[in-house]
């Protein structure tokens, strides 16, 4: 596993690896994490059940991903991937030029690659152009990407020309046990408490939530809001508390941690998502399984996630849409029209990391059957960066910098052969744990 | 008989993860389609203007030096030239805003700056030359930048005085300094507004004239200072960045722009606060 973000920053990705890995290694397979230095975390680290994580010393150049250099990177990665007898190398994001790098490497190494992206991108501005250009290159000899939903394969397809075939979908997944719904009982009958915990960005909606919620509280009383989360608009919600005189409605509980979302979700009745942007939107099954009601924008792949009963879209952005759909979600908890007891149960079939492991699994073995020494020949390879044709200036870029990648392996394996490699002892199995997963 | 497949990521399906649904299909082929059909571009007159807009303004920058170098080496007595240029800016001013002209607020300034030159003069005095024609390099730079980042902003008219009040420390006397500000203002500030306020109103013969006359100035200094070889230089860069340019620009626009709202499916969407 290949990705600049890992422990210990925390997001959706991070989590993602961490708990495939897991669960990965409980199937009885060994997985190591490259990724790079963070603060004084460096050198090599364990986690839980013997995950190992490599932490690079590198230069970080924007917002935790490191500086993007081609090809400095391949003593280390070529020296960690022989160490650890790699076969598979499995990146994640597709805006980390540690991911891109790798994917070279690795190609160049004949060893089978693939990719997951979290995310979706546009294409008109001048960093989204330059990275897609860098994902075509990197993704030219990659043999298999994943998807964490629909939309993002869509995006995916468009933005690196890919054939439809070679990407699967396999969405994220939930720990449910660590989101239990609350025991019911304590609440004043009639009050509803709508929750709120995202980052307060403005493609999280802010500027919506701050124009919905006193609308909400002059039309329907008996309502109160629990706002989690921090950010730039964090000042935008207080002045609204300020302004409208919402103090004993409107709770703001400032950035909570990962471990007490599930408490703070459990106070409330409703999820309110309005956020303008979302792959998958997995606040939104965390707040499914704690058993409340969602009320959501379509944006991106968010439709996809969750079965009609759980959720109250707003087709549109707009205050007035997401307004009347709360509402509507209100109205219906009040008539008991929806049951949220059986939502947690059925997430819990739905969304499991043991079935997200497996079914990667499967992807790894889909390209361990693939024609292998054919497809990855140096000669080969350099021709499908030639049938690329990706613009006047891409494409010989392309094969430079892929034959030079080839010179600098011919080197490295000469100055630096393999048997001068020590290879390492691996974390010994524990059939136990393997045996029930 | 098996299901067909559906879009959803809670339903668990009979299908492998890598299937693709001919539906699917079909919405990536139109995707493909509009993303292959070719965009809307600007006309290519309409780019040499406004690129030619964005030169006149680097050269109206360019007078400053233009201004700076006269004064500073050619020892050129500066009284009669800026009571004549500010005389003839008055006169416009009550040309186009008839009654509206703020005496009053003019004079004001004018005095102030009266009252700041000595200051500015000894504030970098015991800088070095070298680092003075650096840091003005940098702030001309960023005054360009500015001017090509936000039009309306006062950042701009900061950097400018910070440029002038760095220059003017290797001035000769307190009156080339007062004499030089008021030169930068009335060629950076007030010039380029009456140049645009004509645009505006559509008198583009008058603008040409003014464009023409602003190269002529800066070019015949460039020759007589630096010689026919720095012309040429110049010459040539202003002509790429008017006429060259542009061709790249719509090349860019056809190729990467993609306005088609088809496209624009997986942008953050734009909060609508009615």
């Amino acid at each position: 596993m290949v990705c600049d973000f890992f422990y210990p920053q925390l997001g959706g990705v991070e989590f993602h690896i961490y708990h495939l890995s897991q669960k990965l290694i409980s199937l009885g397979h060994l997985v190591v994490i490259i990724t790079h230095a963070y603060g004084d975390r460096t050198g090599v680290r364990y986690l839980t059940n013997g995950l190992k994580v490599y932490h690079i010393p590198y230069f970080v150049a924007y917002r935790e991903t490191a500086f993007p250099t081609i090809f400095g990177s391949f003593l280390i990665v070529r020296n960690i991937l022989i160490r650890e007898q790699i076969q598979i190398v499995h990146t994640h994001v597709s805006v980390s030029p540690l991911t891109h790098e790798t994917l070279l490497h690795a190609n160049v190494m004949g060893l089978q690659t693939l990719l997951t992206d979290h995310s979706l991108y546009g294409f008109d501005t001048l960093s989204e152009i330059l990275n897609n250009k860098m994902l075509k290159f990197a993704l030219t000899n990659t043999g298999a990407v994943i998807c964490v939903s629909n939309t993002c394969k869509e995006n995916m397809i468009i933005r690196s020309k890919l054939n439809p075939s070679s990407i699967s979908v396999i969405p994220n997944a939930v720990v449910s046990h660590d989101f239990t719904p609350a025991t019911k009982g304590s609440k004043a009958p009639g009050e509803i408490t709508i929750v709120v915990i995202s980052r307060l960005y403005p493609n999280k909606g802010a500027d919506l939530l701050t124009h919905i919620i006193p609308r909400i509280c002059e039309i329907e009383d008996k309502v109160k809001f629990i706002i989690g989360g921090d950010g730039p608009k964090f000042v935008d919600f207080q002045q609204m508390i300020e302004s409208y005189r919402l103090q004993d409605k409107v709770q703001l509980v400032g950035a909570v941690q990962h471990e007490n979302v599930r408490d703070v979700l459990c106070r409330g009745d409703i999820y309110l998502h309005a956020s303008l942007t979302e792959a998958f939107g997995t606040a939104l099954v965390e707040a499914a399984s704690c058993g409340l009601l969602i009320v959501t924008t379509t944006a991106g792949g968010i439709p996809e996630v969750l079965p009609k009963h759980m959720t109250v879209f707003a087709q549109e952005t707009s205050v007035s849409c997401l307004v009347a759909a709360t509402r509507k979600a209100i109205q219906s908890l009040r008539e008991g029209t929806v049951d949220t007891t059986s939502f947690h149960e059925e997430i819990s079939s739905m969304y499991d990391w043991v079935d997200v492991a497996k079914r990667t699994v499967a992807v790894y073995d889909s390209l361990a059957q693939s024609p292998m020494p054919r497809n990855k020949s140096w000669y080969k390879m350099l021709k499908n960066f030639h049938e690329r044709n990706d613009g006047p200036w891409a494409m010989p870029l392309y094969v430079l910098c892929y034959l030079v990648e080839n010179m600098l392996y011919l080197f490295l394996e000469w100055w630096y052969p393999r048997s001068e490699i020590d290879l390492a002892p691996k974390w010994p199995i524990n059939q136990n744990h393997a045996a029930s997963p | 008989m098996t299901k067909p497949w559906q879009r959803l990521l809670w339903l668990k399906q009979d299908y492998p993860d890598n299937y693709t649904d001919p539906d699917f299909l079909n919405e990536v082929a139109k995707l493909q389609e509009a993303l292959s059909e070719p965009q809307k571009t600007s006309s290519y007159a309409q780019v040499v203007i406004d690129f030619s807009l964005f030169y006149h303004r680097i050269l109206n920058t360019g007078l400053t030096y233009v201004a700076f170098t006269l004064l500073h080496f050619y020892h050129f007595n500066p009284i009669y030239f800026t009571i004549g240029l500010t005389s003839f800016a008055f006169l416009i001013a009550i040309i186009y805003h008839y009654t509206t002209v703020q005496i009053k607020s003019s004079l004001i300034i004018i005095f102030t700056m009266l009252i700041l030159s000595p200051v500015l003069k000894s504030l970098s005095k015991t800088t070095s030359s070298d680092s003075i024609w650096t840091i003005s390099c940098w702030l001309t730079a960023f005054y360009v930048l500015s001017i090509f980042l936000h039009t309306d902003s006062i950042t701009s008219t900061n950097i400018l005085v910070a440029n002038v009040a760095v220059l003017a420390s290797r001035l000769e006397s307190t009156t080339d300094v007062f004499c030089f500000l008021l030169i930068c203002i009335e060629i950076n500030i007030l010039l380029p507004y009456v140049e645009q306020s004509l645009l505006a109103r559509n008198y583009n013969l008058t603008y040409a004239i003014t464009f023409c006359l602003d190269n002529l100035v800066a070019y015949y200094f460039v020759a007589k200072c630096l010689g026919w070889y720095y012309v040429f230089i110049f010459g040539m860069s202003a002509i790429t960045f008017v006429l060259v340019l542009p061709r790249y620009f719509i090349y860019w626009q056809r190729n990467y722009y993609k306005s088609d709202p088809y496209l624009c499916r997986w942008d953050a969407k734009k909060p609508v606060l009615d």
